[in-house]
């Protein structure tokens, strides 16, 4: 007869990288069974995918500071909390989730939520920016757009970009066109240094 | 070229010489000897350099410069001999000297010979002494020494006469002794008429003494008013102002002088400044006037005295202010004064809460105050000793119900105010009242803990132009900030 189950060792949770790894050392995703069988069924896409996964890790946070308050007051909570705080929080839900270790730049107004490293590849950069825009339009209380903007292969860094419809257009508009994420974000800031290069049909 | 070559050389040309000069009858010093070259003493080596190489880095060799002695004592040093042919103190390389001698004209050095030697003659015949003393370039002075030694004429003893008296050269003016002398005169000096004695009047009297002078109506000393205005030197001026006799030159605090039309003042000689003052003993001080003492220091009236009539206090009327202040004293203490006694207990008795049994005399007295007390109770009768209970009468008398003076009865409490006393007074001991100082505002714990004040002027020293530091916002704000990026811009 053969040896018991063992489940030592069968899943392993490395939140300092933010990955998910079964026993066969491959990488995993935990996504809410609804949002993937809407995705399965083809009535969502892959951003709605993501929304669902950030709203779901959002709810987390709202909850872990809302312990410590009023849990009707725990979306202003997190508003109110530092970004050291959202990050550390936001960041572990994300961890666990396994889509990777959290980072946020700040340059100038723009905030960048970095992704480093991460194990998705450029197929998933629609989900991944759902994720973004679910769990932030819940604390923003409107819209939240996100575009990945910077990406290392082999696993590296993963820069997404929130900002307004607008801004992400233009942004996704100098992507297409080459221009380094630096350069979008200069860009953004000055209002008077528009692209002059047009959309490539 | 060896020497006895060179000896060979210089008595060919020497012997040229003298054939020459016989011939022309110059009259040449006696000759010398013919082995007079040859008994040189030998030739004192005299370091020179010389340059061998026309290099700057040549080296520098030592040559031997010939120096030719002097022969002092010979016989032909009576006569002023020829000059023996003087060598060059810097010498030249031996080959150059060969070549001077080898191929010089002697032709042209026999004549240059007997042109020097014309030229030292005729030198020699109208001063001998001096002829020689001029030094020839290239010679050392101790070498031209010699040779005046040389050259000058030894008198021998027969021939030394007796010294001629010298007379002294009488200075010869250059003026002819009738011409008179003078010197230009000056700006204001006019030249004096020459006077004879024999032109001066003779005076018809004695001498006159200095002690004469004042039987004489001659004034001692002329005026300053007196002299004849003509233009003083400064220190002249100066003397006069001194002498306080120049009343007449205007002050600059003095009232202007009326103008007076400026007449034209002839410039005339300056007269003779009298002779240096003889030494004047000392003269007594002046007697000094006693200053009269000081007034006594003004003392500020007081100011109910300014107000009143200063009565007009005669001699008589002293005795009789004296006699009051006399009665003053000995009549009894009105009522008022008596309960100066009581006020004028310590108040330390009243406020330490010192309660001395009253004597039964009804005498209240402090033991601090004994001492004074008894002094006083010594000058006054018994009866003037009052009860405590007379507080509260007017202590001031009139000066018009004494008649005289003025007396006013002060308080030993100055210290306190009269009416806090006598409010406290049935209250015990007398404790001052505590003020309250405000030094902080007090507000109540619900208001804002933390007092805004201005802050104080900042000081720039350096301005920071770099990034300022990130506001410490929350992540919602942060959030609303990156939606809000380029929300503005157009497309």
């Amino acid at each position: 007869m053969a040896a018991p189950f063992d489940p030592a060792r069968s899943v392993t949770f490395d939140l300092n990288r933010g990955h998910v790894e079964l026993a066969d050392g491959e990488a995993h995703v935990l996504v809410p069974v609804a949002a993937l069988a809407a995705f399965a069924a083809g009535e969502s896409g892959a951003r709605a995918l993501g929304h669902a996964i950030g709203v779901g890790a959002i709810g987390r946070v709202a909850v872990h500071i809302a312990r410590e308050g009023d849990p009707r007051r725990a979306i202003d909570g997190i508003r109110g909390a530092s970004l050291e705080t959202v990050v550390e929080l936001l960041g572990g839900e994300l961890a666990v989730v396994g889509l990777g270790s959290l980072r946020v730049e700040r340059w100038g107004s723009a905030l960048l939520f970095v992704l480093d490293p991460h194990t998705l590849d450029e197929r998933c950069d629609e989900m991944v920016c759902g994720v973004f825009e679910g769990a932030l339009a819940s604390v923003a209380g409107r819209d939240v757009h996100a575009l990945v903007v910077d990406r290392e292969g082999g696993g590296g860094q993963l820069r997404v970009l929130v900002a307004n419809e607008r801004a992400i257009d233009r942004a996704r508009r100098l992507v297409n066109v080459g221009a380094f994420f630096t350069e979008i974000i200069s860009m953004l800031h000055d209002s008077v240094l528009q692209p002059s290069t047009s959309e490539p049909s | 070229m060896t020497p006895e070559q060179r000896l060979v050389v210089l008595e060919t040309l020497l012997e040229k010489v003298r054939r020459t000069a016989n011939e022309r009858g110059l009259d040449l010093p006696s000759d010398l000897p013919r082995g007079a070259f040859k008994n040189r003493p030998p030739r004192k080596p005299l370091t020179a350099f010389t340059e061998t190489g026309g290099g700057n880095h040549a080296p520098l060799a030592l040559v031997e410069a010939p120096l030719e002695p002097a022969y002092v004592g010979s016989s032909a040093a009576q006569e002023p001999a020829a000059e023996p042919p003087r060598p060059a103190l810097i010498g030249f390389a031996p080959t150059f000297e060969d070549e001077i001698t080898s191929d010089a004209n002697p032709e042209a050095i026999e004549a240059q010979i007997l042109e020097q030697m014309e030229h030292e003659a005729r030198a020699a015949t109208n001063e001998p002494a001096i002829a020689l003393d001029v030094p020839e370039p290239l010679v050392s002075v101790v070498e031209a020494e010699e040779e005046a030694a040389v050259s000058m004429p030894i008198p021998l003893v027969s021939q030394i006469s007796a010294p001629q008296q010298v007379e002294p050269i009488q200075r010869q003016s250059a003026f002819p002794p009738g011409m008179p002398l003078s010197t230009s005169p000056g700006r204001l000096m006019t030249s004096l008429p020459s006077v004879r004695p024999s032109s001066l009047p003779r005076p018809s009297h004695p001498p006159i003494e200095l002690d004469d002078l004042d039987d004489l109506d001659v004034p001692a000393a002329p005026r300053v008013s007196e002299v004849p205005k003509a233009p003083l030197a400064p220190s002249m001026l100066e003397r006069a102002f001194s002498n306080g006799e120049a009343a007449a030159v205007p002050r600059r605090s003095a009232p202007p002088p009326a103008p007076v039309a400026p007449t034209p003042v002839p410039p005339r000689p300056v007269p003779p400044t009298p002779p240096p003052p003889t030494p004047v003993p000392p003269t007594p001080p002046p007697p000094r006037i006693p200053t009269p003492p000081p007034p006594p220091p003004m003392v500020a009236a007081p100011q109910l005295e300014a107000m009143l009539p200063t009565p007009v206090v005669e001699v008589d009327d002293v005795a009789a202010v004296v006699a009051a202040s006399s009665e003053l004293h000995v009549e009894p203490a009105p009522e008022s004064q008596r309960q100066k006694v009581y006020e004028e207990r310590p108040v330390d008795d009243v406020l330490e809460g010192i309660s001395e049994p009253p004597p039964e005399s009804g005498e209240v007295e402090s033991q601090r105050s004994i001492s004074r007390s008894r002094e006083s109770m010594e000058s006054r009768p018994e009866d003037d000793i009052v009860d405590a209970d007379e507080l509260g009468a007017v202590d001031v008398v009139d000066a018009d119900e004494l008649g005289v003076l003025e007396v006013t009865a002060t308080r030993g409490l100055d210290e306190h105010d009269e009416h806090a006393l006598l409010e406290d007074d049935d209250d015990g001991p007398v404790t001052p009242r505590p003020t309250p100082e405000v030094t902080a505002e007090v507000r109540s714990l619900g208001d804002v803990d933390v007092v805004e004040r201005p802050s104080p002027p900042k000081v720039e020293v350096a301005v920071f132009r770099g990034t300022s530091k990130r506001a410490a916002l929350s992540f919602g704000e942060l959030l609303d900030r990156a939606l809000e990026l380029a929300s503005r811009a157009s497309d």
